[in-house]
Order: C-alpha cells, then sequence, then structure tokens
C-alpha cells in the first residue's frame, strides 16, 4: 500500500516540476535578451564594447542650437531631457546605436532625432578607443516620466547577449530651465 | 513483487545501451550545431599570421603588402591622422570578391581602430595624392577585379596623439578566416 503512495508522490512530484519548468522557464528572447550592467550615476561603467559615464542631467522646456549654419530652436509640449556623457571604445572602434530614457512606469523613450546637426551629440559619430566623446544625449518626454528614471545605453537598439550600461539618474520634474542654449553649455 | 531473472545477454545490451547513449547526445549534439560552429569557426579571427616588413602574404585570394603606414597630419585637439598604403595581387578573383573586408591598426595592447572618412583637405596636402582616387579595401573588393590585377588600395584612419609607431595594420577577409595577418611596419 505504501509502495502505491509512494509512486503517486512521485508520480505528482513529477508533475508539478513539470509544470513549474514550464511556467517559469525564460522564453528565448529573454535568454538571449541584453545583459544589463547597473551603476551609479557618476561611475565609469565598462561594458563589452565600450565605457559610458553619465555626469548631469538637466531639464529644458526649450532647446537653442545651431545647425548647418542656422539657429534653431525647439519646444515640446512635454519635457527635454539632457544627460551629459562621457563615451569610450574599447577595446575596438564602434557606434552607440542606442540611449534610452526608462521611465520609472517602464515606457522606453528613444533619443531625440530632432537634433540632427546639434553640437556634441553622443551616438552621431562613431567611438575611437583612446578618444573619449564628452556630450549629450537629447530625449524629449512627458514630465511624469521623468521622477525615477533610468538612462539605458548599447550598441544596438535591441542588443541580444551584449551589454546594456542601466544608471538610475537623479533627477526630479520641478523646475526645468525655459531655455537651454546647447553651443553655451558646459560639457567639461 | 518479485524482479524477473535478466539474463546475461540483456545486462550486456543495457550496459552497450548506456555506453551508447554519450555518443548519441554527442552526435545529435553535432548534427544539431554543426552549421552555428562551422559559422562561428569561419567568423573569428583566431590564427594571425606575422607578415615581415616588405614582404607579401596570402589571404582572401590575393597577395597583399603593406606599402606604408604613415602619420600625415594632425587634427586641432591633438588626434593624429594616418594613412594605410596596401597593394593587392589578385590570385582567386572568386574568393577576393567576398565582402566586407576587416582592415584595422591595432596596438600592442590590442586596441583596434577602423577605418575613417578623411576630409579632402587632409589627403590632398600630399603631393602624390593630389587628383587620385585610391579606393579603400571594401571599395576594391567590391571591384570585383580579375586574376594578376593589381591594386592599390588606401586607408585613413584617426588616432590619439601619440600612438604613432605603436600600432600595426591588421587584414582579415571572409574567404581568410579564422586566419588573419598582421603586418610589420617597415622602418
Amino acid at each position: 500500500m505504501s509502495g502505491a503512495f509512494a509512486k503517486l508522490g512521485a508520480l505528482v512530484l513529477a508533475a508539478m516540476l513539470l509544470a513549474g519548468m514550464q511556467r517559469y522557464t525564460p522564453g528565448y528572447a529573454e535568454i538571449t535578451g541584453p545583459i544589463p550592467l547597473r551603476g551609479e550615476f557618476g561611475e565609469t561603467l565598462a561594458g563589452r564594447g565600450f565605457t559610458v559615464r553619465a555626469d548631469k542631467v538637466l531639464l529644458a522646456r526649450k532647446l537653442r542650437f545651431k545647425a548647418y549654419g542656422r539657429e534653431v530652436e525647439r519646444d515640446t509640449g512635454g519635457v527635454f531631457a539632457l544627460v551629459i556623457a562621457r563615451l569610450e571604445a574599447q577595446p575596438a572602434s564602434i557606434t552607440i546605436g542606442s540611449a534610452t530614457w526608462r521611465s520609472a512606469q517602464g515606457a522606453r523613450f528613444v533619443a531625440s532625432a530632432r537634433f540632427q546637426g546639434a553640437p556634441r551629440l553622443l551616438g552621431a559619430d562613431r567611438l575611437e578607443p583612446g578618444l573619449p566623446q564628452r556630450g549629450v544625449f537629447i530625449f524629449e518626454v512627458p514630465r511624469e516620466a521623468v521622477d525615477g528614471a533610468t538612462l539605458l545605453v548599447a550598441a544596438s537598439r535591441w542588443p541580444r547577449l551584449d551589454t546594456q550600461v542601466e544608471i538610475a539618474l537623479p533627477v526630479k520634474p520641478d523646475a526645468p530651465a525655459l531655455v537651454i542654449d546647447l553651443s553655451e553649455l558646459a560639457y567639461e | 513483487m518479485s524482479e524477473a531473472a535478466i539474463s546475461p545477454g540483456a545486462i550486456r545490451m543495457r550496459r552497450i545501451s548506456l555506453w551508447m547513449l554519450p555518443l548519441a547526445l554527442a552526435l545529435g549534439l553535432f548534427l544539431q550545431s554543426h552549421e552555428n560552429a562551422w559559422e562561428w569557426w569561419r567568423s573569428r579571427e583566431l590564427f594571425a599570421r606575422q607578415v615581415p616588413a616588405g614582404t607579401a602574404a596570402s589571404l582572401g585570394g590575393a597577395e597583399w603588402k603593406l606599402v606604408g603606414l604613415r602619420r600625415v597630419g594632425e587634427r586641432s585637439d591633438g588626434r593624429a591622422v594616418m594613412l594605410l598604403d596596401m597593394e593587392a595581387v589578385v590570385r582567386d578573383p572568386e574568393a577576393f570578391a567576398v565582402l566586407p573586408c576587416r582592415l584595422v591598426l591595432e596596438a600592442s595592447d590590442g586596441r583596434r581602430w577602423s577605418p575613417q572618412f578623411l576630409t579632402p583637405s587632409e589627403v590632398n596636402r600630399l603631393p602624390e595624392r593630389r587628383g587620385q582616387t585610391i579606393p579603400t579595401c571594401t571599395q576594391a573588393l567590391a571591384s570585383k577585379p580579375q586574376a594578376g590585377a593589381m591594386l592599390r588600395i588606401s586607408e585613413g584612419f584617426v588616432l590619439p596623439g601619440g600612438m604613432n609607431g605603436q600600432v600595426r595594420p591588421v587584414l582579415s577577409l571572409p574567404t581568410g578566416r579564422p586566419h588573419y595577418l598582421r603586418f610589420e611596419v617597415p622602418g
């Protein structure tokens, strides 16, 4: 009798184990997804192909810059978030294809495409070893996406088995600057 | 419940089956992944061949020779502008025409710089380059030359100042991998 109970118990245990595996086994996309590298604001983080350090976050309602010989001003219904950072290729030349602003609610905002030609825009030029670039990532986000945001930086938009740097940004949505001139921004 | 008597033949078969299991698993793994393994093997730079200064070496359907690597200028922020000149004599046009070409400068600590676009003013200041259009490595491969053709190839690089003399050209081609060439710079 006890033998029958033992067999039944083993069967139930196996069924539970299989159900658990089916429920919790990560999918292919998750297994081959980005490899997060989390770090502090102001800390230099070394990923597989580049290093990054975020130094400053600024908010503005309007941005002004000079591109292709003329003055340009952009405004927004939300807020412009500027992250001043330092990037360097390591160990080989690389292009940073993705900078994303992730809100505390999980919404993702890619770097704005409205600033082509602006000075010192990060991600526009290829990075070289030994030649660090200091510049700015610009995001256009709703005000409610500011508090508790995280900066994500990776070599491609959807990194697969590759580094994705994640830096929690110390920024509050109160009192964004009315206008910031990108040409006069202190990058150093 | 009593155990039935197991014949010695059956025990032997069980042992053989047990020993065959790892072989079957290995075979299954090979059949499933050999294409990926081959792809990995053909995409990696695993074996460097050192090419002494002034000599040519065969790779990817051509004989390759380093003609020169020189510093041709300096940008306002101190970065050095370098120009690399190579010569290729095509032996196997089909193998030669497979893109892309990886021609980089490598430092002894493993750092690698890919070619960059140089402004015409940076290149045209060299008297022998004025009015000339010399193809890059990828352009040369894409031109699909005939066997026996001799091609001049040039690439520009931007490096940190002071790296002059500390870097060596490295050439890797799809049909040559996992082998690649590391050229010794003359002088």
